[in-house]
């Protein structure tokens, strides 16, 4: 039976590109280019000088490269998660907490009443709606075109990274815009978001990328 | 006999990737050989027939995530365990439901999965090694009257069950490994 499955297989053998890495890389950063793009073009940029023009992006553009970094080592069979992939996520942490202290502890503080106040804000279903949807789009690209061609170890977790990752890069994509700055308002409106992708490609991964 | 070539099959799994078919049928046969050495190791039956045949469908069906500039055989290494694992998950499941439908004791005073779990990791060792680790650790003969049943020295009873009993820590390690993953 087994020398007969060796023939099939033979048989069927068709040159076939190897599974690269540049690859993944190239469409998250399109998949950013993209979202940017029509977010521009339906909202426009930021215009008002705000140094959180860089800093809030950065903080999702940090954990999107760990969560590409991480991705990428656990996408073939054997391989492991290196430890040093997830210090852009320290560095996104690092980046989110200065700005905890930047706002509530130093001296033109926004008061506890000012972040909470910040929750009540209409626009919110703006940053919700396209994080999500532009999240969506870039997952089911990274899907499409790559992820689905892996074989991990840990499905779930890939799955989980991959919705992690183009969670945050929409969120980058989508901060361009925003100037709702307060801290406790990125925490409620743009991480639930992430988080909610992250959970669907954890459950997507379980279910669709076991092998 | 050493079963495996790690740099051949280097050589023909690239070559593979270019579409050679007569580099694929080599590479299948000889990792035939292994596999069943390999799977032989682990578990006893038609089995090892069956695993050997879903890691070379794997090996087909996945041979796109072999990296060029990695080594072939921790890759190949990881798809046979990732197999066996899989095979294991199945049969522990299988083997719960069984025991869950013909249940007769109503409040059993000791885990009831327990027993049928070593059972399964039993059936994953070579028939001989499972015979003593039956005889001396669950019916609890002697060393001596163990030999004496299996026809082996006193010495070689010693080694088969600690081995085995190494390998039934090892298989129940990576049960919960991956399953803590999933």
């Amino acid at each position: 039976m087994t020398n007969l499955l060796i023939e099939q297989l033979v048989a069927q053998l068709t040159p076939q590109p190897v599974l690269r890495n540049r690859q993944l890389w190239w469409l998250a950063f399109s998949g950013l280019v993209l979202v940017a793009l029509v977010v521009w073009l339906a909202l426009g940029f930021r215009t008002d000088e705000s140094a959180a023009f860089w800093w809030k992006p950065s903080i999702f553009a940090f954990a999107a490269l760990a969560g590409i970094a991480l991705l990428v080592d656990i996408a073939r069979p054997g391989q492991r998660i290196k430890a040093q992939h997830a210090l852009p996520l320290l560095l996104a942490l690092g980046v989110f907490c200065w700005q905890i202290f930047a706002q509530i502890f130093s001296h033109n503080r926004q008061s506890g009443f000012a972040q909470l106040h910040s929750l009540r804000d209409v626009d919110a279903l703006y940053c919700l709606s396209i994080i999500t949807l532009g999240g969506a789009v870039i997952l089911s690209a990274l899907w499409r075109a790559w992820l689905q061609k892996t074989a991990s170890d840990y499905p779930s977790c890939l799955g989980a990274l991959s919705g992690f990752s183009a969670g945050c890069l929409a969120a980058t994509a989508y901060a361009l815009h925003c100037d709702r700055d307060a801290v406790l308002y990125i925490w409620v409106y743009y991480l639930t978001p992430v988080w909610l992708l992250t959970a669907m490609g954890a459950w997507l991964g379980k279910k669709y990328l076991d092998w | 006999m050493q079963t495996y070539h790690s740099e051949q099959w280097q050589e023909w799994m690239l070559a593979t990737l270019q579409g050679d078919q007569q580099a694929y049928r080599l590479l299948l046969t000889h990792l035939r050989r292994w596999l069943m050495a390999y799977f032989g190791n682990r578990m006893q039956g038609e089995a090892v027939e069956d695993l050997v045949q879903e890691t070379l469908l794997t090996l087909h069906h996945k041979r796109q995530t072999f990296d060029p500039q990695l080594a072939f055989f921790p890759w190949i290494a990881a798809i046979a365990k990732h197999r066996w694992i899989d095979h294991l998950r199945k049969t522990l499941k299988y083997v719960e439901t069984e025991l869950d439908d013909d249940l007769i004791v109503d409040e059993p005073q000791t885990d009831p999965h327990a027993g049928f779990d070593l059972q399964v990791f039993l059936q994953q060792l070579p028939r001989a090694q499972a015979q003593v680790i039956e005889l001396m650790k669950l019916q609890e003969l002697s060393v001596q009257q163990v030999a004496l049943q299996a026809g082996h020295s006193q010495a070689s009873v010693k080694v088969m069950v600690h081995r085995g009993l190494k390998k039934m820590i090892a298989m129940a390690q990576e049960v919960r490994h991956d399953e803590s993953f999933d």
